[in-house]
């Protein structure tokens, strides 16, 4: 379980993030959606413990700001937007970093072939040796989402749920690495862990996410289910172009055509 | 001094590779960013300090050294750490006879020796790095 109350982050004298309340429980994808700019990865930063903040958050029901950082890193693992590097490492050894901790949660003894086995769920299968600096970004992105799943392999440890944390998973991915991703977010979530997640694909939100967080100028414009959120008149004020939200034939789905800006 | 320093390393090593994905993430996995900075940078210029006193200024060695090593055995610094020291010394020891025999029975002072040999070296990893030269 994840709380948030009356959260705000100011960076420099200016508020970020204003008053976002956020409630998430394990086995869900919580989706966090809103325009560029809209205070997203600010509150994410703020969830991982990286900014102050004001206001409360705990996560299974522990305080977030009395936490160490190792207790922090055995409950969470965080996929940042994007990471560079200046030395040559390889596959291998970026994947390993995940193990730091040291509570994967797999089986005693497994830890040294699990690199090897999250890559191939990210569908990196034999990269291990090759450099991660001469890869795509696409690539690079799998590497460190392989990473983070090496950090919490298992989803509850200790009976607590575990948290994964993206930060755009997959906007620089194809659309088969895509669901590769989302699916991999929703298993980790059916096995009773939790996904916080920032989206800008509102139809893989609607696909994947049981609860959207709608964010605009730094506050909370909207929350619950994809059927109660996505509708015409809240996603056009949000993100200030024209689109029309249907419903797909097959369930209740709703999908989001944009139309034009205006 | 420099034994301490010595014996920091492995425990170092881990969190400085961690630190190559940047301070937020190396904070995510756990690590203790700022403690390691401070720990890092103190031991090293301590470990440096006591060097020095002891052999005065010689140029040229810790700035070719672990970028040569970097390119043969990678960045994973559990093994570029002591690398670096074995091959620091290793170098030294040569510079130093070079220095001791080459003029005899006058003697080069040692920073002059290491100079020749690490201003073209480092010369060539930096053209390297920047794709100028091949080779």
């Amino acid at each position: 379980m994840i709380e948030a109350r009356d959260v705000s982050v100011a960076i420099g004298g200016k508020r970020i993030v204003a008053n976002v309340d956020f409630d998430m429980r394990p086995g869900e994808i919580a989706a966090i959606v809103g325009p560029n700019g809209s205070g997203k990865t600010t509150f994410l930063r703020a969830l991982s413990g990286d900014l102050a903040y004001s206001g409360a958050v705990t996560i299974n029901g522990r305080d977030l700001s009395a936490m160490k950082l190792v207790e922090a890193a055995m409950l969470r693992a965080v996929l940042p937007q994007a990471t560079t590097l200046s030395f040559p490492f390889t596959v291998r050894e970026i994947v390993r970093l995940g193990l730091l901790v040291g509570r994967s949660g797999a089986l005693p003894g497994e830890d040294e072939r699990l690199p090897e086995r999250a890559l191939a769920r990210v569908d990196l299968d034999g990269f291990a040796g090759r450099f991660y600096q001469e890869l795509s970004g696409g690539e690079q992105q799998r590497v460190q989402l392989a990473r983070v799943l090496c950090q919490v392999w298992a989803p509850v440890l200790d009976g607590k749920p575990r948290y994964l944390f993206f930060d755009e998973p997959v906007s620089s991915l194809d659309i088969k690495h895509q669901l590769i991703i989302m699916n991999i977010a929703r298993d980790f979530a059916r096995r009773g862990g939790g996904v916080v997640a920032i989206l800008h694909d509102l139809n893989l939100t609607a696909m994947y996410s049981d609860r959207i967080f709608v964010m605009h100028r730094g506050r909370l414009a909207a929350t619950g289910s994809p059927q109660d959120v996505l509708s015409d008149d809240l996603i056009e004020k949000v993100f200030d172009c024209r689109l029309r939200v249907g419903v797909l034939p097959a369930g209740d789905m709703p999908f989001v055509l944009p139309q034009s800006v205006y | 001094m420099i034994v301490l320093a010595l014996a920091a390393m492995p425990f170092l090593a881990r969190g400085l590779n961690a630190l190559a994905l940047g301070e937020a993430t190396a904070g995510h996995l756990g690590i203790p960013v700022q403690r390691l900075k401070y720990t890092a940078i103190i031991g090293a210029s301590a470990a440096v300090g006591a060097s020095v006193a002891v052999s005065g200024g010689i140029g040229f060695v810790g700035i070719v050294v672990p970028h040569l090593l970097r390119l043969a055995i990678g960045p994973d610094n559990r093994y570029l750490l002591p690398a670096s020291a074995l091959l620091g010394a290793c170098l030294l020891l040569l510079a130093d006879a070079v220095a001791r025999t080459i003029v005899a029975p006058a003697e080069l002072p040692i920073g002059i020796v290491t100079a020749i040999a690490g201003a073209p070296s480092f010369l060539w990893i930096l053209l390297r790095k920047r794709g100028v030269l091949d080779l």
